[in-house]
């Protein structure tokens, strides 16, 4: 009961916030740059003077959609990836692809991102899931690999079963509870080389509102007004707390 | 056989990666010394010529057999800005990496075993303290613990050097930062595996049998979770090796990381290419290792 | 029932045991035979791809190669004048295509050669070569086309045309004298590591990413004027470390007394550090150019003079350099420095701050906001600003204020990170901006050659203007100090009336230094400490 208070209260929030903000997340008030929090800005102020609790209600959307955009697409790549050697033969080919795919430097592939589309929000996304999808892949397999050894699936294809029955009866049942935890993983790995990659000025568009952007900033300024990082450190930190319990409740469900 | 097919594996990763990297570092425009040699007010003809000499302007299919005809050789190419054998530059900061990782994975394989199973397991306070804890090593970026803790421990209590000054106690901050981080991951997995398999009929019979817990969980439970959690650990190990480029940054540590940023900014394609190369290597070397651990510990896998 | 132990403990065995075997191996290096009586820990902010002054362009790396390596001639560092360095005096030709070069007959090199007109060919000889290949040295000689040996101790260099920066360029470290023996006898690539110079400091090592050492030279016996002799309590051995990017962490080292001296601090940890009585907070202002933002005049809408001296109306520098920069940097006002030896204090106040000129100017150049949205537009088209942002110098901080500042008058800017230089050099070629920010350093004028010529490898304002072009080539080839001045004068005041740029301020080095260490200084460069002069305080 508790956890989906907190859950809606946390999505109302998300969601809801920015309308509630007095603030413009941009207006720039060097004036009362790194102010400590008091009733007017209840969560102090940045270097530039900006209200760090409207920045932070505003941010909030693009942060989470981003790392869930960018843990969707690396979850769906990855499992077909991993499934489709997993659940069938083994198949050599994939597995080096897979090895290769993660030695591969996001950092990279950002660049190239950034060269192909311009630095914003989608080559990071792009840049973020691509880092992403061999893990997945990798845990897909050898789970698969796993759960397709278990006697009665041995049995179901000895019965002449279709690999697609085999798959979605038998083995996905039995890798999705860890691959559910794992996409917890994914999502907080995704917000987190998303700030990464803003550290190295390959986070899209500059000046954004967004958590891991503020994060860094916060950073810069922690000896000076270490309130900066406040609000979206516990918005991050709470989104995956939360993601983690909501995984553990659905894979209760069985 | 199977060791036959695996090193054929290991290969062709290493073949793969690096031919990914090269064409991925070819399709960006620019080169290693352009930018430089216009900012220091170079013509055009010297830059053009300067490129030349470096082969710079050979056509890439071109480029792409001599790096592999020389690779085979054993020559890894050189620095497109000063001509540093790339062997000596990466072998240059292979001790401090190696030497990180080998102890975060430590510090990581332990504590997040612990907490994944402190998390599963545990009762209520336990379990959802270690969840917590979980929840943060996954989600608060690691320049942040980073800072915090050198702040506190160089900065205000001063027991803790901010560099690594070349004695262990250089490397305890960062290997106990990174270490952390690296856990969370390995301790989520842990938690999952172990929380399912702890519903299993064979864990009830161990119980009811009136073994002891400690024993039911590392014989029954953790055995048979194992191979999950292992693939976790090698997945990170793999990480770690290539080299943290971040914590390394944090903690003015040589390492592979901080190398591949400056080289993949710089444009300084041997170098990529090479740290790429030891990368998969190391990943493949380490996959070797589990698959072997995997292997002694999962009874059913020899039967194929 | 067998126990087996899991293979995790094994694997945690295996690596424990990596984990010793490294660590031992990683054992403190070679000390010399007698220990420093006092070392201090200089923090690096940049780990250059190279430290060979002959080939590398990094600023960083002079900072300890300053000290290894002497150069022909000095700046000094109150007057900024030439002196004396290896070249006990020099001549110049009427027409500037000879400068004649007499050199001290004391010198030996820290590997025993003697200093000799020949060793000044030889390095010469390896700066020019193609097989060095240079990035930076080479540059910085200008119209130099060969050298002729007069005696053991004279030496000509030749120019193919005047070229009056040679000085500037000959006192610099990227053409400090080094042993030809020592760079002969190893490759191009490895002579970094092996270094040798006749300077006050001997090098003892490098090792990549991790340290670079140098030890006092008992031998130093021909220092230019501004280097102090050695005292007992003169720092005798420093070592180099590389604190790369992050500047968050730089004032920590500095507090836990693992870096005694360190630059390029934020200046937010500047302001804590003067609350800190254990360091001190030296400024030290750096000649050159400010930062500042080229403007493209080549591009809409940025194309119009109008335009662009709206954006100097409607820029408030003073919040800028309040905001961002904490007060330690004054606002720039042209495209030299305050401090250069070249600026036009006639400059001071151009542009000041006034957004209802820039509004004014926006109107008459044909843009204003019709549709009521805050932001200005002309034939009903949106007039968007893009500014190339580098991550570097607090750009990115100082690009948003800006953004924020041009609302009030009703500019769109469109800020586009740029995450490393070559990606910079890049998008300024596919020609898609109005503002990028790039600036350089030097004492000399002819730092401006490069932006405002416009045959210029760095004329990203895309500037093709016959008058700047013959001042700025005639400011090169003159050598009177006087006549030099004048010109320099002239183009300062060209480019501010066209507004080619919009200057923010000028470049101050926030440098952190432990109490104990006394005698800090820095060259006339601004980037470059004078460590013979460093002593430590018991």
């Amino acid at each position: 009961m508790m956890f989906r208070i907190v859950l809606i209260g946390y999505i109302v929030i998300i969601i809801f916030g920015r309308a509630l903000t007095p603030y413009d997340p941009r207006t720039t008030q060097p004036e009362i740059a790194l102010q400590a929090p008091t009733w007017a800005h209840p969560a102090g102020t940045d270097a530039l003077g900006r209200d760090v609790l409207s920045r932070a209600l505003h941010g909030g959307t693009q942060t989470l959609t981003s790392a869930a955009a960018a843990a969707c697409l690396a979850l769906g790549i990855g499992l077909l990836v991993g499934l489709r050697m997993g659940g069938t033969r083994i198949d050599a080919g994939i597995d080096t692809l897979i090895a290769a795919g993660l030695t591969i430097p996001s950092i990279i592939v950002a660049l190239l991102a950034i060269t192909l589309i311009g630095n914003s929000d989608w080559a990071l996304i792009i840049a973020v899931s691509t880092a992403q999808i061999a893990p997945v892949a990798r845990l897909t397999r050898t789970l698969a690999q796993g759960a397709a050894r278990a006697d009665y699936v041995q049995a179901a294809d000895a019965l002449g079963a279709r690999p697609l029955r085999l798959l979605t009866r038998h083995i996905l049942p039995n890798i999705v509870p860890t691959l559910a935890a794992y996409a917890c993983v994914t999502f907080g790995a995704c917000i987190m080389n998303g700030a990464a990659l803003t550290f190295l000025g390959l986070g899209g568009e500059i000046g954004r509102a967004e958590w891991g952007a503020m994060l860094y900033e916060g950073r810069q300024a922690f000896r000076t007004a270490p309130w900066i990082a406040f609000v979206p450190g516990i918005g991050i930190t709470c989104a995956v707390l939360l993601l983690n319990e909501l995984s553990d409740r659905l894979t209760r469900i069985r | 056989m199977w060791f036959a097919r695996r090193m054929l594996s290991l290969v062709g990763a290493l073949a793969l990666a690096v031919s990914i990297t090269f064409v991925l570092l070819r399709a960006l425009p620019g080169d290693a010394i352009t930018a430089q040699m216009r900012i220091s007010g170079a013509s055009a003809g010297s830059i053009a010529e300067r490129r030349t000499a470096l082969g710079l302007d050979l056509p890439p299919l071109h480029q792409y057999i001599d790096y592999w005809i020389d690779a085979a050789r054993g020559d890894l190419g050189v620095s497109l800005i000063d001509g540093q054998p790339v062997t000596d530059i990466i072998m240059n900061q292979l001790d401090s990496t190696l030497l990180l990782a080998a102890s975060a994975l430590a510090t990581a394989a332990a504590f997040g075993l612990l907490l994944g199973c402190a998390a599963g397991l545990g009762g209520f306070i336990v379990s959802r303290t270690a969840r917590i804890v979980i929840g943060l090593a996954i989600s608060v970026p690691i320049y942040w613990t980073g800072t915090i803790t050198l702040f506190v421990f160089a900065a205000q209590l001063r027991i803790l050097p901010a560099i690594d000054d070349g004695t262990w106690r250089g490397l305890v901050l960062p290997s106990a930062v990174l270490g952390f981080h690296t856990a969370g991951a390995i301790a989520r997995v842990t938690w999952a595996t172990v929380r399912a398999t702890n519903t299993a009929d064979f864990v009830r019979t161990a119980r009811g049998k009136g073994l002891r817990e400690s024993h039911v969980i590392l014989s029954h439970i953790l055995r048979v979770g194992l191979p999950a959690i292992l693939s976790v650990i090698a997945l990170q190990a793999g990480f770690l090796l290539g080299g943290v480029v971040v914590t390394e940054t944090l903690f003015s540590r040589p390492g592979v990381g901080r190398l591949l940023l400056s080289a993949a900014l710089g444009q300084d394609y041997p170098v990529v290419q090479g740290i790429v190369l030891w990368s998969a290597f190391a990943y493949s070397v380490v996959q070797l290792l589990f698959d072997a651990a995997n292997w002694l510990i999962d009874p059913r896998l020899r039967t194929t | 029932m067998q126990q087996r132990k899991l293979p995790i403990s094994i694997s945690a065995g295996i690596w424990i045991m990596c984990l010793f075997g490294l660590g031992c191996a990683r054992a403190p290096l070679l000390a010399n035979d007698t220990p420093a009586r006092h070392k201090i820990v200089y923090g690096l902010t940049l780990q250059p791809s190279g430290f060979d002054p002959h080939i590398h362009a990094s600023s960083e790396l002079g900072i300890p190669l300053r000290q290894v390596y002497d150069t022909l001639v000095y700046r000094d560092p109150e007057t900024q004048a030439f002196v004396p360095g290896l070249a006990e005096s020099w001549t110049i030709s009427p027409d500037g295509l000879i400068y004649t070069f007499n050199l001290r007959r004391d010198v030996r090199f820290h590997d025993g050669t003697p200093f000799n007109a020949a060793a000044v060919g030889a390095n010469l000889d390896r700066i020019v070569s193609p097989d060095t290949g240079s990035l930076k040295a080479v540059f910085m000689l200008g119209s130099y086309s060969g050298h002729e040996l007069v005696d053991d101790y004279t030496i000509r260099l030749l120019l193919s045309e005047s070229y009056s920066p040679l000085l500037d360029s000959l006192s610099q470290v990227y053409l400090g004298m080094a042993s030809p023996t020592a760079f002969n006898a190893v490759s191009r690539d490895r002579y970094q590591f092996h270094q040798v110079g006749t300077g006050p400091f001997t090098f003892v090592e490098y090792v990549p990413g991790d340290r670079l050492v140098l030890r006092r030279s008992a031998d130093y016996a021909w220092a230019p004027p501004f280097y102090r002799a050695a005292l007992g309590t003169s720092v005798d051995e420093v070592e180099f470390r590389f604190f790369t990017e992050s500047p968050a962490t730089r004032a920590i080292a500095l507090e836990s007394g693992d870096a005694q001296i360190m630059g390029e601090l934020l200046p937010s940890d500047a302001r804590v550090l003067t609350n800190n009585s254990a360091i001190r907070l030296i400024p030290v202002p750096v000649v050159g150019q400010p930062l500042q933002f080229l403007m493209n005049t080549g591009r809409y809408p940025t194309d119009d003079l109008r335009v662009r001296q709206a954006i100097l109306f409607g820029t408030n520098r003073e919040a800028i350099v309040d905001a961002v920069f904490q007060r330690y940097s004054p606002v720039a006002w042209g495209p030299l420095s305050a401090n250069s030896p070249y600026y036009d204090r006639g400059l001071r106040g151009a542009y000041a701050y006034d957004p209802t000129q820039a509004r004014a100017l926006l109107e008459q150049a044909g843009l204003t906001d019709t549709d009521n949205n805050g932001f200005v537009e002309a034939a009903g088209v949106e007039i968007v600003i893009n500014v190339i942002v580098p991550p570097w110098g607090l750009i990115p901080e100082v690009a948003q204020l800006i953004q924020d500042q041009w609302r009030t008058i009703g500019l769109r800017a469109e800020l586009m990170p740029v995450p490393s230089r070559n990606i910079l050099v890049e998008t300024v070629n596919q020609g898609e901006y109005n503002l990028v920010a790039f600036y350089s350093f030097g004492v000399d004028g002819s730092v401006l050659n490069d932006y405002f010529l416009s045959s210029g490898s760095l004329n990203w304002a895309r500037i093709g203007n016959p008058d700047l072009d013959n001042w700025l080539m005639e400011a090169t080839r003159q050598t009177d100090f006087a006549a030099r001045q004048g010109l320099y004068s002239q183009i300062q005041r060209l480019i501010m009336n066209e507004a080619f740029i919009l200057p923010i301020r000028d470049y101050v080095n926030l440098n952190g230094a432990s109490a104990t260490l006394d005698g800090v200084a820095f060259d006339a460069y601004g980037w470059f400490p004078l460590i013979p002069n460093f002593t430590e305080l018991e």
